[in-house]
Order: C-alpha cells, then structure tokens, then sequence
C-alpha cells in the first residue's frame, strides 16, 4: 500500500488550490444539508409536538356536542384541551362547564358558558411552552400576583418556563395566572362541574369522548335520556391524524433534507468532475497494485473526513438558528439511534448519488468533467426533485410573507395582528367620570389623536341594557359561541346580516365562525379575566350584569375592519356605574405602536393612583414576521439549492449529450434545432417536478395555514406564485443551457477518439 | 440542386490555445470537381480534420471564402444546416452513432431531423439501406453491441441514407482492423461511383491510393495538390 502514498501525496498537492476549493465546497454543501436536515426535522416535529397538544392556540379546537336521542343538540360546549408532557406520559386536561344558561327560544339550542378565556388561555400557553410537572411548595414563591395568594395546598400542576403563565389545582378551585395577571380563582361553584381528564400515552380522542360518556351518563338529571357525547373537530388540524402522520412528516423533513442534500451536493460534484483528482489517483494507484479494498479505503477518506466535519457543524449551526426563533426554547437534538440512523441514511443517499456519479469519470483527462455518463434518467429525476424541492419552500415563504404584510396591514376580518393592551388596576374604585375627563384631556391636548376620540363614546349611560349585554356577549362569544345569531352578531358586531347568517352557517362546519370565535378569544383573553367570571357569576336573565360593563365605542367595526377608530377601552364600575377600578386600552387596526403608546402613557398617568399599569404585545407583527423570516431562509436556501443543482445538472446533461448534439448538428440540424431539442427534453422532467412540487407545496401551506387561523390560508396564492417564480427561474436555466448548447462547437464530440 | 463543386480560396482556421493561437489551416485554397474521390493526406496535426469539418459547414472559417456549386456559403447558419442535412454526408473515425439510439434509428435521424420522411418511412429506408450493407439483423441493437466495422457500416449508412452529393469521411478507418477498414473503403468507393463526390482524411499512406486525387497538407498549409 505504502509503495502509492508519495504519488499520492504528490497527485493531491498538485493543483492544490482547486483541491482546496473542492473539498471546502464539498464540505459546505454537507453543512448546508446536515443544517436543511436538521432545520426541517426539528421543524416538523415541534410543529407535530405542538399539534399534538391539541391546544386551541395551535389550531385544534374540537366542539363537544351533545345530543339526545332524537339527535337534538343537547349541549354545545366549548372544550379546551391542553396537553402537558411531563416525561414519558401525556396528560390531557379537559375543561368544561355544565350550564345551560339560555335554551334558544327561536332554535331550540341550549347554550352553555364554560371556562373563562383566562384559564383556557392560559392552559393553552402552557401547553405550548411545554411544562414542568411539578409539585411547588404554596406560598408566594411561584405564586406571586397582586396579593391574591393561593393558600397551602395548591398543587401547581403546571408552569411555563417563562412564566408566561401558570395554573394549579387545590384548595377546592383551579388556579390560573397569566404574567401581568392577578391570581385568578376558579371557583367551581360557579361551574357545575369541571371535568379533568387524564390522557395517557396513546390515548385518543375516543378515549376521552369515551370519559365524557361516562361523565354525561352519571348526570342523568342534567341531560336528556339517551344523551351522547361526540367530538367535532371545530377548526384547525385533527389531531388524531396529525399525530398517525408525525412519523411520516418526520421522514418526510429527513427525505426532503436529504434531496436538499443531494442538490447542494451537485456543485461540488461539478467542481470536483472537472477536476477528477481522484480518478487519476485511483487509476495510477491501481496501477500500482494497489487492492482494491485498500483503494476503497483511500475513497473513504475524504467523505469521512468532511461527514466528520460538516455533520456536526451543520447540526449545530440549525440548533443556534431554531434556538433564536421564539417558541422554540432549548433545542434538543435527537441522538436517538432511530434519528441519527435516518439522518445517517439521508446523508448516506446524498454522498452515495456524489459516489456514483463522480465515480462515472472514465477519463484521466482533467476537464472532461465527470458526467460523460450522467444517464437521462438520472438526470430527469435530479430536475424534477430540484424543482419539486424548491416549489412548497418558496410557497411556504411567500405564504408566511404575505401573512406578515396581511398582519402588518391589520386591514383583514380577523382582529389586529399587533395587539398592544394598557392595563391599569386601581384598589380604589375611582369615578368613572375621571377617565371620561381624562381621555377629554388627551383629545383636547393631541387632536390628531383619533384614540381619545374612538374611547369617548363610553359613557355608561349610553348603553342601553340590550347593546350593553350585547358587548359582553360579544367578549363572552369565545365561550358562549353557539348561542350567537345572525341578529346577535349584526348587533353586536355590525355585521351584515347576510355576513352574519353565512358565518353562523359556517359554524355549523366549524369554520369561519369559530375562526371569529377564535380570533375573539385571542384579542380579549388578555383581559383580566375577572370581567369574564364576574359575567359568569351574575344572573342568567339577561340582564346587565351589576358590576360589569365595559364599553367599547366601536368594537364591532375592529373586527369587521371598518374601524379607523384607534381604541378599546373596557372598564368595569361598581353598582352605581359611577366608579372604575379598570381600564384596558387595546390598540385598535391601523394606530401605530407610538401613538398608542403615547396615549396609553398620557391615560395612565392622567387616572392616576394606578397599581398595576403597563403596556404588553399579546399578539404581534413579530411573530408573523419571524415566521416569514425562517420561511423566507429555508426559500432562498432551497432556490439557491435548486439553481445550484440545476446549473450544475444541466452543464452535465450538455456534456453527457455533447455527442448527440454534435451527430444531430451535423446531420442538418441548425443551432436553434439543438436548443429546442435540448429544451424539449427538459421540459417533461421539469413539468413532473413542477406538478410533485405543487401538491407539497398544497400540503405544506394547508398544514401551516391550520396553524395560523387570523390569517388568510393564502394556500392557492402562494402555491401559485411559487409555482410561477420557480418555473421562472427553472426557465432562465434552460434557456441559459439551450444557449450554450446552440453556441458548442460540435467539433471536439465529433472528433473525440 | 446538385453539388458540382468544392471551391475554396484562401480559408484560415485558429484556434485558442491558452494565451496564443494554433493555426489549424492556413490559406489553403482547394477545388474538387464533382464526382471526385480526393484524399486529404498530412500527418496528426496538419489540419486535415479541420480542413474537412470547414467543407462540411460545421465550422466557419476565420478567412476565406468556400463556394459550393458556386455559391458563397456558411454565413447563414440555417442554410448551412438545409446544406449539411440534404446534400452532405459525414462520416467520422469515431464512428459517433448516439449511443441512447437504435442502429436504425441512429440510421434514420438525419431524414427525421430533416422532416424528409415520416417516421415510420425513415426506419423503413433504414431498415433498407442496413439491409444493402448486411446490418439488417443489427438494425434493432444499440451500437455499444456492435463491432467496429459494424458501426462504421452503420455510420456511413447514416450518412448515405439522405443520398448526400458529398461524402465527408474523417479518418473513417482508424479506429478498425484491417479487414472492418478494407469494408469500409469499399462502401466508400461504392458510394463514389454512384456519382457522389467523396473526400477522405487519412493519414495512412495506404489509403491514399484510393482517391482520384490526393490533396497533402503540413502544418495547415496545401503543399502538393496535383
């Protein structure tokens, strides 16, 4: 063996630049898939992890129905689940009340008030940040809120590690918090019954409709005979399927990681065939005698080298990236055998495709490049997985970019994408004529600011008790949906009656109006949830509740997106409704953050005697952006992934067909034959591509728009666009390639011996 | 129209190599009557090959001009093309069938890329013309099957399947024994005198001896043209 090395050694000096050059592009392009195989694995199993939690701030919102043997709906609550995984075993919370309120005189529906958005959100945030099952010891420590302290007993069952929010059970009551948020009591004699089901692993949702069966079952004087329970899946993904395919979406990120693998891979093997060091080493070594174990040793050694570098640099590279975007905290990396074993094999099918194609370089003439026998096939599939690579990427950006632009605008149906909320609680209840003379104040001081003006219609006296009750049904519609009518909404919202009836006639499919039910929740859930149980608690005739009412000048038009108006403010008075001991300020669509700001600082200042005030994003552009972002990174990855690999396997297919082209042009071909041959032959790889792209780009963005219910799916739009930019582009190259076909000198082919 | 002659004065062919230029041809001026056998003769390098390719419109010259039947041609690419796909006829040392095709259909490629026959009548005079040359039972394998000779059986019948007037051959027997080479000289001669003007590059000083004339090249240049 050792009779080689000094040839060896002087073959791989020789030239040593190009050698350098090589190898680094050959490494950078392993780091780029092992950071692509990683990013998109990560990716889909944190979107499947959180999607699975069946939370209904991940998009999966399931309706509990209830009916009696007549099929008559019984009971329509909303049912909020929340997954916490606490090591090996999942639990599932089910939350609920039992309370017909309202029996629907015109429809014959019984309506139902359940869990307040606070505790339902603030179980949904848990769920998402992931929790600790842990026990912490009462007291204030874990409990700080505005002096409303569990006692001894409370079992914290969950806690966010950015305590964002946080719930436990004891002393009798669920206790919930979010940050900024008092200590809220869930007390329930104010529920008839909370229902808390424990989902182990590989439970399902029948496994619990099976619970809630019994549940309905040991009541029998609350329901109708022959009552049964059956989940509806309200909005959003199912999770059920979702979790069957996790493991097929995973492979999917790997097998597409590694296509992105073998894309990237293409440039270094056009580089390196055309520098075919190796060959000329392998040849001269055989020569020598060399055996060909030992030869295959020497092979080895550069991929080995680079998998040992670029592997983990890549890996690395995703876990700092997914660690800097929001929601993904600690990433993990999965050294399970299973991962590494899969990642191993995607790489593995990438280095092995390099192997083979580099190793069809027969020549020892450098130069030559190495794709003298790049088969068609080989070829055709390498454009079509180029090109059915690149389309859901640069779909899933561009549906993450419009989003970002659709929630920059706050223009759509959906609430304000960029919530900013000013509470201020005050222990003295104030008079309510005070915040009246303030926001005066601030009209009187900053007239541009349609803020003031949009809060000054609250006086309470104004509403009458119908429009009053409506408001609060309104907030109160995330958990009292079902009950809501065309005339509900048109009073509540100002929205059109015909709007209004096809929402609700949506609702019956669980989708536009629990979208909107939704969407409420989100912007109101921040509220301090005390509104929404002292709502609860109050009397169920309907009339206005004597302690709450907030005010709201033109909440309907924010939603309906009439409003210019910049503001929400809600405040609760006492009996008299003379007195405040809260206000909230919500920035409306279209009111830019420093004007709000401004406003909110001028109001809060101007109450005065504030205990707890501040301004918080509850929901933001930023997310919407970021998201766009990490889209718009793996798109332009994936395009530059696809230009690189098309280039470079269409540069092959004009050295592979050198000849045919040469025969042909010599045969009465002109050059513009050639070019439209070359370009006919591409174009049957490049529409498969296309087509293969456009159903994964359908799938991707369908899957990330269940995940974004305030925004527009965009599915078509995206998949569209993306499908023209990338074929576009695919274009340009062919055109580029049809152009050097048509200018080759047929001569070199023809003569070569 | 019917090629009656080669006319060409004065051609100049270089080519780039690294920063200076290798003159392939240089100023060689030619005529070859119609129906005539010339043999272009020279040692590796005197620029026969690029003499011949010149002739056959595959590559432009620098200088010079090149009449055929007494027209100027190869400015127009189009019209060099209608040229080289009706009237002229190539065959190559390499033999140069594409590999991803069928002995007949390699055969019946220039009547197609010419739109001179359907395809099914292009694989039918294949078939005809492989059968006058005794390929028809190779007619249906690709030509990594097939001997030497047998692909240059092959390839000339490619290049006679359009009935061209000229006959290019570009070292036709170098890469074949002697007796795959004796079959294809005779095919060559076969062609001749049918009427079809053939000119030949061979640096092998046995073959000279079958043209009617022998046109000797060095280093790009016409030195003996009887």
């Amino acid at each position: 063996m050792w009779r080689g090395v000094p040839l060896l050694l002087v073959l791989l000096l020789r030239d040593a630049w190009r050698q350098g050059v090589a190898l680094a592009l050959h490494g950078l392009a392993l780091a780029v898939s092992a950071f692509l195989v990683v990013l998109l694995a990560t990716i889909v199993g944190h979107l499947a992890r959180e999607d699975a939690a069946g939370a209904p701030c991940s998009g999966d919102v399931r309706r509990l129905e209830l009916r009696d043997s007549s099929g008559a709906l019984q009971l329509a609550p909303r049912v909020a689940t929340a997954t916490f995984d606490s090591g090996s075993s999942l639990r599932t919370y089910v939350l609920g009340s039992q309370r017909l309120v309202n029996p629907d005189a015109a429809t014959g529906e019984s309506t139902f008030v359940g869990a307040s958005d606070g505790l339902l959100r603030a179980l949904c945030l848990s769920n998402q940040a992931g929790v600790h099952n842990t026990n912490l010891p009462p007291g204030p420590r874990g409990f700080a809120g505005n002096g409303v302290v569990p006692p001894a007993g409370v079992q914290l069952v969950s806690r966010i590690q950015d305590f964002r929010g946080i719930s436990g059970v004891g002393d009798g009551a669920v206790w919930v918090r979010e940050r900024d948020v008092p200590w809220l009591r869930l007390d329930p004699e104010n529920w008839d019954e909370v229902l808390m089901v424990e989902r182990g692993p590989g439970q399902s949702w029948t496994d619990i409709e099976e619970e809630v069966d019994a549940f309905v079952r040991a009541r029998p004087g609350l329901f109708s005979p022959g009552t049964e329970a059956r989940w509806v899946l309200a909005s959003g993904i199912d999770n059920d399927a979702l979790q069957r395919g996790v493991r097929g979406l995973v492979l999917l990120g790997l097998v597409a990681g590694g296509i992105l693998a073998l894309v990237v891979a293409n440039l270094s093997v056009y580089f390196v065939g055309r520098h075919p060091r190796f060959a000329m080493t392998a040849t001269v070594l055989s020569a020598l005698g060399l055996s060909r174990l030992r030869l295959l040793l020497v092979a080895a050694f550069e991929p080995a080298f680079l998998v040992i570098l670029a592997l983990p640099a890549g890996t690395w590279a995703a876990k700092r990236y997914l660690e800097a975007q929001p929601g993904f905290g600690r990433v993990v990396i999965d050294t399970s055998p299973p991962m590494i074993a899969a990642l191993l094999l995607c790489l593995g099918v990438g280095l092995v495709a390099w192997r083979r194609v580099a190793a069809t370089r027969s020549s020892l003439r450098p130069g030559v490049g190495g794709f003298r026998r790049l088969s068609g096939r080989l070829a055709s599939s390498l454009v079509v997985v180029q090109i059915a690579a690149a389309v859901p990427l640069v779909a899933l950006s561009l549906q993450a970019g419009i989003g970002w632009r659709q929630a920059q605008a706050s223009q759509t149906l959906e609430p304000p994408t960029n919530v900013w909320m000013a509470r201020w609680q005050r222990d003295t209840p104030a008079p309510n004529g005070e915040l009246v003379e303030a926001i005066k104040a601030i009209e009187r001081d900053d007239p541009g600011a349609a803020i003031a003006s949009s809060i000054l219609p609250l006086p309470g006296g104004r509403a009458t008790a119908e429009e009053a009750f409506v408001v609060l049904g309104g907030m109160r519609l995330p958990v009292a949906r079902n009950q809501a009518s065309p005339r509900f909404l048109e009073l509540a919202f100002g929205v059109p009656h015909a709007r209004a009836e096809a929402w609700l006639g949506d609702t019956r499919d669980g989708t536009a109006a629990a979208v909107v039910s939704r969407s409420l929740a989100t912007a109101l859930s921040p509220l301090p949830a005390r509104f929404a149980l002292d709502f609860s608690a109050a009397d169920s005739d309907f009339e206005v509740p004597h302690d709450v009412v907030g005010v709201v000048p033109d909440v309907a038009s924010m939603w309906t997106g009439k409003a210019r108006h910049a503001g929400v403010v809600i405040t609760r008075w006492n009996e008299s409704s003379t007195a405040m001991s809260g206000v909230v300020l919500i920035q409306a669509p279209g009111v830019p953050v420093e004007r709000f700001q401004r406003v909110a600082r001028r109001l809060g200042a101007d109450l005065g005697d504030v205990s707890n005030a501040g301004t918080a994003v509850t929901r933001s552009v930023q997310a919407e952006r970021q998201m766009a972002e990490a889209f718009g990174l793996m798109a332009v990855v994936g395009v530059a992934c696809m230009l690189v690999g098309l280039i470079s396997v269409l540069r092959g297919v004009e050295v592979a067909r050198a000849l045919e082209f040469s025969v042909l042009f010599s045969v009465g071909a002109s050059r513009m034959d050639v070019a439209r041959i070359h370009l006919r032959s591409l174009a049957v790889p490049a529409a498969g591509g296309a087509i293969v792209g456009l159903g994964a780009a359908a799938l991707a963005t369908l899957l990330v728009a269940g995940r974004r219910p305030l925004l527009e799916p965009l599915v078509a739009p995206a998949c569209a666009a993306a499908l023209v930019s990338v074929a576009g582009l695919a274009v340009l190259c062919a055109l580029a390639s049809a152009s050097r076909v048509a200018r080759r000198n047929p001569m070199p082919a023809l003569r070569s011996e | 129209m019917t090629l009656v002659a080669i006319e060409a004065t004065g051609l100049c062919k270089s080519y780039p190599v690294g920063s200076e230029r290798y003159t392939a041809v240089s100023e060689v001026s030619l005529r070859i009557e119609k129906g005539e056998f010339v043999v272009l003769s020279g040692a590796s390098g005197s620029g026969k090959s690029t003499l011949l390719s010149i002739i056959g419109l595959l590559e432009r010259p620098d200088s010079g001009e090149l009449r055929l039947d007494g027209r100027v041609v190869g400015h127009d690419d189009a019209e060099a093309a209608r040229m080289r796909g009706q009237h002229i006829g190539f065959v190559f040392q390499a033999f140069n069938l594409v590999p991803q095709l069928t002995i007949e259909e390699n055969v019946a490629l220039p009547l197609q890329v010419n739109k001179m026959a359907s395809t099914r009548q292009a694989l039918a005079r294949s078939r005809d013309l492989l059968d006058q040359l005794g390929l028809v039972d190779q007619a249906r394998k690709f030509p990594e099957q097939l001997s030497g000779g047998q692909q240059q059986r092959a390839a000339i019948a490619r290049a006679l399947v359009t009935k061209p007037s000229l006959l290019l051959a570009d070292e036709p027997t170098g890469n074949l024994d002697s007796a795959s080479g004796a079959l294809v000289l005779q095919l060559l001669r076969k062609s001749h005198a049918a009427g079809t003007t053939v000119v030949m590059v061979t640096h092998d000083s046995r073959h000279v001896v079958e043209g009617d004339r022998v046109v000797h090249l060095r280093d790009g240049r016409v030195v003996e043209s009887p």
